[in-house]
């Protein structure tokens, strides 16, 4: 029970999984988007055209060079970083929103309200952003409502509005979970002590209990960024085709395009945002357990 | 005043309510319709008959049976991988527990398309291309996260003085884990199970990958019914897509809704 | 500089006329937790409120801070009735039984908010923070997060959280009940004194008799939502009105009749009460019972003599009656026989009192 042995060894399973099957793919991945096209790297460099091989011992940044010097490139990886903040923000407002609406509300209302926003999190990724894609589509519903009125609708279907309201569909379950969690966790009398020092309700939620739900609130704005940041399904749907999100840019270099170290390029390009923002969520953690909250 | 706020509740929550249910019923709708021509708000005429196009196609049923089979067997799985590591995180304190549990983070942030982009070529030289076993790993490395998070706070939430008393009663170690310690933590490993069964019904890239043409699961089958049938095939396919998972959905609300969640997100 | 209309604000302005609540009323599903409660709380008065755990003693506080809604009835502060009124908007301040401290928030932050939301001038602000802060001895934690200091300095912290805020009501939830016993002595005493010298009008919760007599002017005993008494600390000590109050308040013998000849004699439904302390050994034959002492229990400054009393024939259960008697040292050993004296005996019959309460002493029988 106290051998540290013995906790380390129950933790290999899952460890040996990940090194074997992530870990390793991640790291000779990363070889071959230098140019190094041995061992492992062998097979699909056999088949990939337009590759850059190493030239020096520690190999060449000519396919980052040729990746980020491609406007296509950048303007697809503004695309995805703005339907990112877009679809985060407008996650965040709503899961808060949902969250406090509970706290403050014990009616039947706000609880239909919290069960009706994980929804989504049941239906597969694929059915969503097919529903979403003919729901506002040319003939879609939107349109065929506001046609009775007599308003020529929007066609969202295949343009980033799609993407983001796509987004915020599959990514919303997630965050008020989170948030609906950290914001309940917070116990009555704090509340009631600000409610009696003199605070509205919006005061309350403002300065007492947002701040002490922050580590939730912080992770549900890093795994809804990280998700929106490389998904695929969404995008590759209900999506223009250019600009195009990474995720789907990732997958047609690796098979329609047939440049595999581009398409490896461009992952580690998302991964390191992604890392960037899952800094900030390891951040958030250690602070609150170093006890500066709670 | 108090009206107004009442008013701007009332059109915030039916909004919501179109935002999620409103591409779900539409397209659902579309099951049941022979047609629907813009801009008419109703369909020209209700058939069943693209019901009998799914139920006749043996490569729709083939991929039923296919999910149906993977994601139990990944839950499964997953359960013996990670179930003794999450209690180890818990409670015991070891070299590298904190970076293990961060480095689990790590799988969440590099993007899932490039994930198996890189893994092809492991997977060729491990001959694992269009096999079962292939597509389990790639289906379980989905789940890692949740079967190893949520159920490390669940065990991390039995108060030890549940244990304590325990084996003061006389039980030894193992007894007090599946007496006290596992049914306690069940709740929180139940919304594991619930989390990776969804992820492994919701997984199509990887699976496609790395199991198509031979292995269709029901989500991959859906991105080729979507560009080669009629919208209403898809819609058909999509029902029934659903079904397990609203099913689920109905099962497990107040679980899911517990907290668990939320709790084995943060990393202590 | 305009200002929101505050009642806090103009303090100076009302005259004080204190905490008056008329025919308030609570019901949960079919439970009325609180039936009908008047009080009458004088300016710069501390009344308790005493009773067991789900008299209504906490639901009546929240109702006068405005955390849950009466479903009848008035509450009065200072002339105003505040009873529709939301928490934020009354003149009243609460320390929480659990303190409630913000844990995001520094001691002077925490002491700072009240005023912050009153959008009072930095320079005041800081200035009322750190007077209060002096008051409670808590100036050098003012940086300190409530997680890094003590129960006891939590505990002031909140006090001074709600002095700050100068309340026309001071309201106090079980506010020792996370001390431990020495420290709670202690605290209980600068509680008091700082509500005497600054002259606030308190209401104060607690389950505890000792803490409720030690601080109020007067106590008010509820049970079951009612207030059973509502007097000063020694008058409900001396002269209970009903058995409850007798029995929550200090410690009580129950003889099941009246004393006569030398026995207890059933007589409709009249119980017998007298307090320990009023019951002493003596001579077999020469007081009014007679028993057999079955243990004497040390209680440092005192002995505590249990005996039981002669069985009489003609009692229905057949079984003996213990009482307890309180001395300093008693000359008695276990086995013994001895006579009891009892004086200022109590009778109830249904709960009430039968026999006059008299508030003075009256020595002997």
């Amino acid at each position: 029970m106290r051998r540290p042995g013995r906790g380390f060894a129950m933790a290999m399973p899952p460890m040996l999984l990940i090194l074997g099957f992530v870990g390793l793919p991640i790291v000779t991945a990363g070889l071959y988007s230098l140019g190094h096209f041995g061992g492992l790297n062998s097979t699909t460099a056999a088949i990939g055209q337009h590759q850059h091989e190493a030239t020096t011992w520690w190999g060449t940044l000519g396919a980052y060079t040729e990746v980020l010097s491609n406007p296509r490139f950048r303007s697809d990886l503004a695309a995805t970083v703005g339907v990112t903040i877009v679809s985060t923000a407008i996650v965040m407002v709503l899961a808060i929103g949902i969250a406090l609406y509970q706290r403050f509300s014990d009616s039947a209302l706000a609880k239909g309200l919290a069960v009706l926003s994980i929804v989504p999190m049941f239906i597969p990724v694929v059915i969503g952003s097919w529903a979403i894609l003919t729901f506002y589509s040319g003939t879609g519903f939107v349109r065929t409502v506001l046609a009775q009125v007599g308003i020529d609708g929007p066609v969202w279907a295949y343009t980033q509005t799609a993407v983001v309201i796509g987004s915020v569909w599959t990514s919303l379950p997630f965050a008020v979970l989170m948030v609906t969690s950290g914001v309940q966790a917070v116990p009555d009398a704090l509340i009631d002590a600000a409610r009696d020092a003199g605070a509205s309700r919006a005061r309350t939620a403002a300065g007492i209990i947002l701040p002490i739900a922050a580590v939730p609130i912080v992770i549900a704005v890093t795994f809804t960024s990280i998700g929106v940041l490389g998904s695929f399904t969404v995008p590759y749907l209900t999506g223009p085709n250019a600009p195009a999100m990474l995720g789907v840019d990732i997958a047609n270099y690796f098979q329609a395009f047939n440049q595999p170290q581009q398409s490896i390029v461009m992952a580690f390009v998302v991964f390191a945002l992604a890392s960037a923002i899952g800094a900030f969520y390891v951040w958030a953690n250690f602070r609150s357990a170093s006890g500066a909250v709670r | 005043m108090d009206r107004v706020a009442r008013t701007l509740l009332g059109v915030v929550v039916a909004g919501l309510c179109l935002f999620v249910f409103g591409p779900l019923l539409w397209l659902g709708a579309h099951a049941f319709v022979s047609n629907w021509t813009y801009p008419h708000l109703l369909p020209d005429g209700l058939t069943l008959r693209w019901w009998r196009v799914v139920l006749d196609d043996p490569n729709l049923a083939a991929a039923v049976q296919n999910s149906l089979t993977f994601a139990p067997l990944t839950v499964l799985a997953s359960a013996v991988i990670c179930l003794p590591a999450a209690y180890a995180f818990a409670r015991h304190d070891f070299f590298g527990r904190r970076t293990m549990l961060i480095g689990l983070f790590a799988t969440n942030a590099f993007p899932k398309m490039g994930l198996f982009a890189t893994m092809a070529s492991l997977f060729y030289a491990l001959d694992l291309m269009q096999t079962v076993l292939g597509i389990l790993i790639v289906h379980v490395i989905g789940t890692v996260v949740f079967m190893t998070w949520i159920p490390a706070a669940a065990f991390a939430a039995v108060p030890r003085s549940l244990e304590e008393a325990a084996r003061d009663a006389g039980a030894r170690p193992l007894r007090v884990f599946f007496t006290v310690t596992l049914p306690l933590a069940l709740p929180g490993i139940l919304v594991a199970a619930i989390m990776s069964f969804l992820a492994s019904f919701d997984e199509a890239q990887g699976t496609y990958l790395i199991g198509a043409p031979d292995y269709m699961t029901m989500p991959t089958q859906m991105y080729s019914l979507v560009l080669n049938y009629p919208k209403q095939v898809a819609a058909v396919f999509s029902l029934m897509l659903s079904a397990p998972s609203v099913l689920l959905l109905l099962l497990v609300r107040r679980q899911v809704m517990g907290g668990h969640l939320a709790e084995g997100f943060q990393i202590r | 500089m305009s200002r929101a209309p505050d009642p806090r604000v103009v303090t100076e302005a009302i005259t004080p006329k204190g905490l008056r609540i008329r025919g308030l009323r609570k019901v949960f599903g079919e439970k009325v937790v609180v039936a009908d409660f008047d009080l009458d709380v004088r300016p710069g008065e501390l009344v308790s409120l005493l009773g067991p755990s789900g008299c209504g003693k906490t639901t009546t506080l929240r109702m006068v801070a405005g955390f849950l809604a009466a479903d009848a009835g008035r509450i009065e502060i200072d002339g105003s009735d505040v009873v529709r009124l939301p928490p934020d908007r009354r003149p009243s301040a609460m320390v929480f039984q659990n303190y409630a401290l913000w844990p995001h928030m520094s001691v002077f932050k925490n002491v700072a908010y009240p005023l912050k939301l009153r959008r009072l001038p930095k320079a005041e602000i800081e200035r009322r923070v750190l007077g209060v802060l002096e008051l409670v001895d808590l100036a050098h934690h003012r940086d300190s997060r409530p997680a890094t200091i003590s129960g006891g300095e939590q505990q002031r912290a909140a006090l001074a959280r709600a002095l700050v805020q100068e309340p026309h009501v001071l309201l106090l939830d079980e506010p020792l009940s996370n001390l431990d016993s020495k420290l709670r002595v202690k605290v209980r005493e600068d509680i008091r004194e700082l509500q005497q010298r600054l002259g606030i009008t308190t209401v104060l919760v607690t389950h505890d008799q000792d803490e409720a007599l030690s601080m109020s002017d007067r106590v008010a005993v509820m049970n079951d939502g009612r207030i059973e008494q509502f007097s000063a600390p020694d008058e409900l000590y001396d002269a209970p009105r009903t058995s409850f109050v007798a029995n929550f308040v200090g410690q009580l013998n129950t003889l099941p009749g009246v004393v006569t000849g030398g026995r207890v004699a059933p007589r409709d439904g009249i119980l017998t009460c007298v307090r320990p302390e009023h019951t002493t050994c003596v001579a077999p034959g020469s007081g009014d019972l007679d028993g057999i002492v079955r243990r004497v229990v040390p209680r440092g400054a005192f002995q505590e003599v249990v005996i039981d009393l002669d069985s009489s024939g003609d009692e229905p259960t057949g079984g003996s009656t213990t009482v307890r008697s309180m001395a300093v040292r008693p000359d008695v050993s276990p086995g013994q026989r001895v006579g009891l004296r009892l004086e200022r005996p109590m009778s109830f019959r249904d709960g009430a009192r039968v026999d006059s309460p008299a508030p003075t002493h009256t020595p002997g029988r």
